[in-house]
């Protein structure tokens, strides 16, 4: 049952620590995305996207391969924290967040989109330079894109299994979380522990969608 | 800023769409820009303002360099107020947070925007949410956010298009009073005939990607004010009373006028009693030869030049009229102005400095 509980919190702690950095660095991407005339656009925005695509196992493996001690990524990790950057909470979170990316970033998109030329051209007529722009007239007006990419990058990060089996492996406290536990049980032929934790995550996982879609619809007849 | 100018030379090509447009205008009152829609007015309004740095040639406000020469100062930098056709408040914001965007970002002081709620009678409006206004607010707001940023140049593309007629005058009234207050030069973008006579004080025309002639609006009529009947005021001109609808005005003060050419009509004999709405004894000073005009069709008109006892004014006329009823210098004339011949002047007007 400890083990149980384990699973649990570390996947909560996963997902939270995931969502905070994803909602970091899907905000300057997003934003880029909605601004820029680069002709680098629809790349980015592909390689962005490319996780909803991919099997996690082809995703978790070139992770794998990347986080290595002996790749320039794992080096560094190794020489400045003294541990492998595999088989570790902090290799499991960077995982995490490049698995989610796109559930963070395309609702900032849409929502930075939804802002519209309009106003955005208004505020610079005022006076509102890029920064001051972003922070008076387009974050707030996107609250509605920013609890949605939460929502949605918490609830995947917690479901997820390919990615943080491949990355992380299946070591109790460090990188164990409910999916995999969920595996174990089953392995195991503890089907008690394995309906417990999956009808668990079955009615969270609705819940989510549901105050989603509730959002959305709130947003609309606005 | 009385004798400054704008000076802009530019092209801005998108798509099929291109605007040429070459001007430099005084940097006070009001300066309409008319023309087909299509024309390319709002784009030239975007140009100055730097929201289209596609844009290729000069802009120059007095000593500024806008944009030219590798130089282009971004919209935030130019000391400009847009109103746009479709208001665009911040929903997010009351309308205090509207009026004081712009106003905190350019750092004015606190009078200016005193001035400018006051001039709009905006302070019932201050905790409001923007959604809750009917469009001739919204405008107001709108025309207010962008004044209270103090601007050097006000750009005012089609204000009341989204209005109904009553607001549309209401706000024509309150616009022209803030901008007289605040004394700041404005372009305005209309194809509203009636709109650019009460408020402009010239005329910028542009047909087909292309800015054409400068045109200043004949200087208004003078006419005192005597009395008051119902909406109307009783005026006089050369000693002639008429009653004129129009917002109320002091006894004994003069009000101008501007004469609309559409509605006037000169007899060689006297039409003795009329339906005009005032018919004036005059003379014929002089005739002589207008530019071409792009904005009344290509029809070859000549100016008119019209005298009597106390006032004079330029009528444009088609030369066949003219020499079809045998108009000439020196000859007498009665001018007749039907019920829209005569129209208020709002404000704006280029009027001698206050002391």
């Amino acid at each position: 049952m400890s083990d149980t509980w384990g699973a649990i919190v570390l996947s909560l702690q996963l997902a939270a620590a995931s969502t905070v950095l994803l909602l970091i660095f899907a905000t300057p991407l997003a934003w880029w995305l909605t601004t820029t005339k680069s002709r680098l656009r629809p790349l980015v925005e592909a390689v962005t996207a490319l996780p909803l695509v991919l099997p996690p196992t082809v995703l978790g493996f070139y992770l794998l391969v990347l986080m290595a001690p002996d790749t320039p990524l794992g080096g560094l990790w190794l020489r400045l924290t003294g541990s492998t950057l595999a088989f570790s909470f902090a290799g499991l979170l960077v995982a995490s967040v490049i698995y989610s990316l796109p559930f963070a970033v395309q609702p900032l998109q849409g929502a930075f989109q939804n802002v519209g030329r309009g106003l955005t051209d208004a505020a610079a007529t005022l006076g509102a330079g890029r920064w001051d722009m972003f922070r008076s007239l387009i974050a707030p007006l996107s609250r509605r894109g920013y609890l949605i990419a939460a929502v949605m990058s918490f609830a995947h990060t917690l479901g997820e299994f390919g990615v943080v089996l491949m990355v992380g492996g299946n070591i109790p406290g460090q990188t164990r979380v409910i999916s995999i536990e969920i595996f174990n049980a089953v392995e195991t032929l503890d089907y008690t522990t394995a309906h417990r934790l999956s009808a668990g995550l079955l009615v969270f996982s609705f819940a989510v969608l549901a105050v989603v879609y509730v959002i959305n619809r709130q947003g609309r007849t606005e | 800023m009385a004798g400054g100018i704008l000076s802009f030379d530019i092209t801005l090509t998108r798509g099929d769409f291109r605007l040429t447009a070459c001007a430099e205008l005084p940097l006070s009152g009001v300066t309409a820009i008319k023309g087909p829609s299509g024309a390319g007015k709002t784009s030239l309004l975007r140009v100055i303002a730097g929201l289209e740095p596609e844009a290729r040639g000069q802009v120059r406000l007095q000593d500024t360099l806008w944009q030219g020469a590798g130089r282009f100062v971004p919209p935030q930098k130019r000391r400009i107020g847009y109103v746009f056709q479709n208001t665009r408040l911040f929903p997010h914001l009351s309308v205090a947070g509207n009026l004081a965007y712009g106003w905190q970002r350019r750092g004015r002081p606190a009078e200016v925007l005193e001035r400018v709620i006051g001039a709009l009678d905006l302070e019932p409006l201050l905790g409001r949410r923007i959604e809750g206004l009917s469009g001739g607010e919204q405008q107001r707001v709108a025309i207010g956010r962008a004044l209270a940023s103090d601007p050097q140049l006000l750009l005012l593309d089609e204000p009341l298009s989204g209005l109904d007629s009553s607001q549309r005058g209401e706000v024509l009234g309150y616009l022209s009073h803030a901008l007289r207050q605040a004394r700041v030069p404005a372009l305005y973008v209309s194809h509203f005939e009636r709109e650019i006579n009460r408020i402009a004080n010239r005329v910028l025309c542009i047909a087909g990607g292309r800015s054409l002639a400068l045109h200043r609006l004949p200087a208004p009529l003078p006419a005192r004010v005597i009395g008051r009947t119902g909406s109307s005021m009783q005026l006089m001109i050369a000693g002639q009373s008429f009653a004129l609808p129009m917002p109320p005005a002091a006894v004994g003060n003069e009000v101008a006028l501007r004469v609309l050419a559409q509605d006037v009509m000169v007899s060689c004999s006297d039409p003795g009693v009329s339906s005009a709405l005032l018919v004036l004894p005059g003379r014929v000073k002089a005739i002589l030869s207008l530019p071409s005009d792009a904005c009344a069709g290509g029809r070859k008109d000549l100016q008119v030049a019209l005298a009597g006892a106390g006032w004079a004014f330029d009528l444009p006329l088609a030369e066949s009229v003219i020499r079809r009823i045998g108009l000439d210098a020196g000859r007498a004339v009665w001018v007749s102005f039907g019920p829209d011949g005569l129209l208020p002047v709002a404000g704006a007007l280029d009027s001698p400095p206050a002391g």
